[in-house]
């Protein structure tokens, strides 16, 4: 008897030890800071700390490259390719001791990993601008031959935009293009918009970077009646890499957008204006804002009122004279 | 005589010692006990002037002038709605490499040298104490201090409350069972107002009952509508010194004149300071995650038939186990995508394939990219793929479950598209994306299969390449 109740004590041991553990199938990385700007003179090197976080329930092997990229589209984000290569990829080093681009590396479930990226420009580097991503991917070398399906690679990213430059500030051309209102109720004449004055308008517009090295767009949205300033609104600070395009938007990242106030009559000057360290650019268009809907209105209102009248006024057909002398002899 | 002259000092002593006691100055009324004024918020008003203002950036005048004693921005933090000039704004940082400026969140309007700022500072005063007397069917009566001018015009003064138009309303107060108030009766009035004398802005708060000693009463003057305005630095504050005021509460008999001698009456005391900033940094970040999806679940309007959700010997992490495949009949698998950044600029999602789905993952038999329909679905082109005969081939479809902008959405009907191919010398597609912070995004990448008869048997695999990026 006692034989058997150890030999099943020892069975469920040996049963729960040999249950698989179940997890949700998850991956899950996350990475500081996802974008990094730099502005550094050939013959300077610097250091920056990417932090990089398990969130998996699993350890995760992981392996880090630099890919660089020269495109983005007009929302900010690269043209990635993973093949491409550039000839100042070399500028880059990760000074930790164990952790090597493009090897794997294992970061423990919940645990943190740091990248110590270098950077460090030689003195007769080219002066240009340097775009890269530094790609976290996940990390398998086997193909499971007995597997059917489709088997999944993540990768993080984080962009680096590096202006090498001897100059504080690199020369920036930014060009302000496709400036237009939009709206129903506006139509144009020559270089003239005329809109109503209560219906609300939106505005959208590109910066076009011309010059080699990365600006920023900081500025503001302005309306102005004659001389005076009727509304106010911040551009949304983006970057904006040499020789690329990237649509304008308000600090709420929404199209610029005004409405008119019933008195505000007349033509109003819309202007983009951006200022960079060195250089400032603005475009601007004129509004004329017209009461048409009022005048609609209006017009509308009369035609109703003339209309009831004529039909009040209209006098009910009467018997003619000679019809009632008749009537008045038959009697 | 020289004895007869002490004694002539101490009957001059003595005299003037009974005299002293005999005739002592007395206060004509008990104390209320363990009086205190509370304020909701001890944070001083702002009362400053313009020095420049530059688009948003708005430069307090470092110098006084006469009402306007704040000279810095230290009593403003972001999100706190002042005025400048009148007008309305919301500040949106404090420069920390300056002492006196102040960025606000719409651009401020051009304003003229010594315009006003004010930061209003609305406190509730929680008055509470204890009874000594009792006092059948009486008042309370509470008085704060006023500023010496303009107290009643909602702005803050530097040497006292501003009424702020307040009304008996706006005043609640608990008692006992023998101290029950008359809300109908309560009174607020402004300095130098009626039974007000100037200096102080009364507050009564009449009860019936019996009275009785020992009773704890709390009075309220303001709520989260409205409430006095604190003041504003005195002349010479020093910045992080507390401005302190005197409070009185009296206790006065039925129908007494409130201007008169009180039963009982104490002074508190009230200190405002500018308020505390806590700082702290967060860094920039991205966090992106993929979870797998149990089978039969509801996702991109169709219910899964392969699980993603488990880890077994078959079943690894970041795969689709689609398994063994029927003729001519969908297989449908999911991931939940799931994107958080503190980007300003939003994030990106992007998908490709390596190749076809090959026969043990090389590229000599393949399962084809899907073409969904009659109308052919393209890497750019989202179709309709909902009948699997006829249509064989490996394809997604997208559904925003939370915050997330996909391109296209599965709709009732399996709107799908293949993966851009690498092998094909496609680019990456988004296929999630936000142009601003982001949350938690979520979003179903719905994967879906269908092989026909002449597919050559088999075990086919491809690899699918998420990259989530931070936008610049």
């Amino acid at each position: 008897m006692k034989n058997i109740l150890l030999l099943f004590l020892l069975s469920i041991c040996f049963f729960s030890l040999a249950t698989k553990n179940v997890y949700a199938a998850d991956y899950g990385l996350s990475v500081t800071p996802p974008l990094l700007r730099v502005h550094i003179k050939p013959g300077k090197s610097i250091t920056q700390v990417f932090t990089i976080n398990n969130l998996s329930q699993g350890n995760q092997t992981l392996v880090a490259r630099i890919v660089p990229f020269t495109e983005a589209d007009d929302q900010g984000n690269p043209v990635l390719n993973p093949k491409s290569t550039a000839p100042w990829l070399g500028y880059f080093g990760l000074a930790n001791s164990i952790i090597k681009f493009n090897e794997p590396f294992t970061v423990a479930a919940g645990a943190t990993e740091q990248l110590i990226l270098s950077l460090a420009v030689p003195d007769n580097a080219p002066l240009e601008d340097v775009y890269a991503t530094l790609m976290i991917s996940t990390y398998a070398n086997s193909i499971d031959q007995g597997f059917q399906g489709a088997q999944l690679a993540a990768t993080i990213g984080s962009n680096m935009l590096i202006t090498i430059s001897s100059a504080a500030f690199p020369d920036t051309i930014l060009k302000i293009e496709n400036f237009t209102p939009q709206a129903n109720s506006l139509f144009k004449i020559g270089n003239l918009y005329f809109a109503d004055s209560i219906t609300p308008l939106t505005f959208t517009a590109d910066v076009h970077n011309d010059g080699n090295f990365a600006a920023e767009t900081k500025g503001v949205f302005r309306i102005t009646q004659g001389n005076t300033p009727v509304y106010l609104e911040g551009i949304l600070p983006v970057n904006v890499i040499g020789k690329s395009s990237r649509q304008l938007v308000n600090t709420d990242g929404q199209p610029f957008s005004f409405t008119p106030s019933l008195g505000q009559i007349g033509p109003h000057q819309i202007t983009l204006e951006i200022k960079t360290d060195n250089s400032n650019t603005s475009n601007s268009i004129t509004i004329v804002f017209l009461p048409l809907k009022l005048l609609i209105g209006l017009i509308v209102v009369v035609l109703i009122i003339i209309i009831s009248v004529k039909i009040t006024s209209v006098k009910p057909n009467h018997i003619p004279e000679s019809g009632i002398d008749n009537q008045k002899q038959h009697l | 005589m020289k004895n007869e002259k002490y004694l002539y000092i101490v009957i001059a002593v003595a005299a003037l010692v009974g005299t002293l006691i005999f005739f002592r100055p007395t206060k004509g009324y008990a104390d209320l006990l363990v009086v205190s004024d509370t304020l909701s918020t001890s944070r001083l008003s702002v009362a400053a002037r313009v020095l420049t203002i530059n688009g948003n950036l708005v430069t307090i005048d470092p110098t006084t002038a006469a009402g306007f004693y704040s000279t810095s921005s230290a009593n403003l933090k972001p999100q706190d709605s002042i005025t400048i000039n009148g007008g309305a704004q919301t500040v949106n940082n404090i420069e920390n490499s300056t002492a006196n400026q102040f960025t606000t969140t719409a651009a401020a309007p051009s304003g003229a040298v010594g315009n006003s700022i004010y930061y209003i500072s609305q406190p509730v005063h929680q008055i509470t104490f204890t009874t000594t007397t009792s006092v059948p069917a009486g008042f309370f009566r509470v008085l704060i201090p006023a500023g010496a001018s303009t107290n009643n015009d909602g702005n803050p003064d530097p040497d006292g409350f501003d009424f702020n138009s307040m009304t008996s309303t706006y005043a609640s107060a608990s008692g006992t069972a023998n101290i029950v108030f008359v809300t109908a009766a309560t009174a607020a009035t402004a300095s130098g107002g009626t039974n007000c004398t100037a200096g102080y802005h009364c507050f009564e708060f009449h009860y019936t009952g019996t009275g009785n000693t020992g009773s704890t009463v709390t009075l309220w003057i303001g709520n989260a509508t409205k409430s006095l305005v604190a003041p504003a630095p005195k002349s010479g504050h020093n910045l992080g010194a507390a401005d302190a005021y005197t409070i009185k509460v009296q206790q006065f008999a039925n129908a007494s004149n409130p201007t008169g001698t009180p039963i009982d009456a104490t002074n508190g005391k009230v200190a405002l300071i500018e308020a505390v900033r806590v700082t702290a940094t967060v860094d920039p970040i991205i966090n992106f995650s993929i979870t797998g999806v149990p089978a039969s679940t509801t996702a991109c309007g169709v219910s899964t038939t392969v699980a993603t959700d488990t880890n077994s010997s078959t079943i690894t992490p970041l795969s689709v186990p689609f398994g063994t495949l029927s003729l001519n009949t969908f297989a449908t698998a999911a991931h939940n995508l799931v994107v958080s950044t503190n980007a300003a600029n939003g994030y990106i999602v992007t998908a490709i394939e390596n190749q076809k789905m090959g026969k043990d993952g090389l590229t000599t038999s393949t399962i084809p990219d899907a073409t969904c329909g009659a109308t052919p679905c393209t890497v750019t082109s989202a179709q309709n793929w909902n009948v699997a005969t006829g249509y064989p081939g490996f394809g997604y479809s997208l559904e925003s479950v939370s915050g997330a902008t996909v391109p296209f959405t599965a709709g009732a009907s399996f709107n799908a598209r293949p993966f851009a191919n690498n092998a094909n010398l496609n680019g990456p597609t988004i296929i999630m994306s936000s142009t601003g912070i982001a949350n938690s995004h979520i979003a179903h990448v719905c994967y879906r299969i269908s092989v026909d008869a002449t597919q050559a048997a088999g075990d086919y695999e491809n690899q699918i390449t998420y990259t989530a990026t931070a936008s610049f």
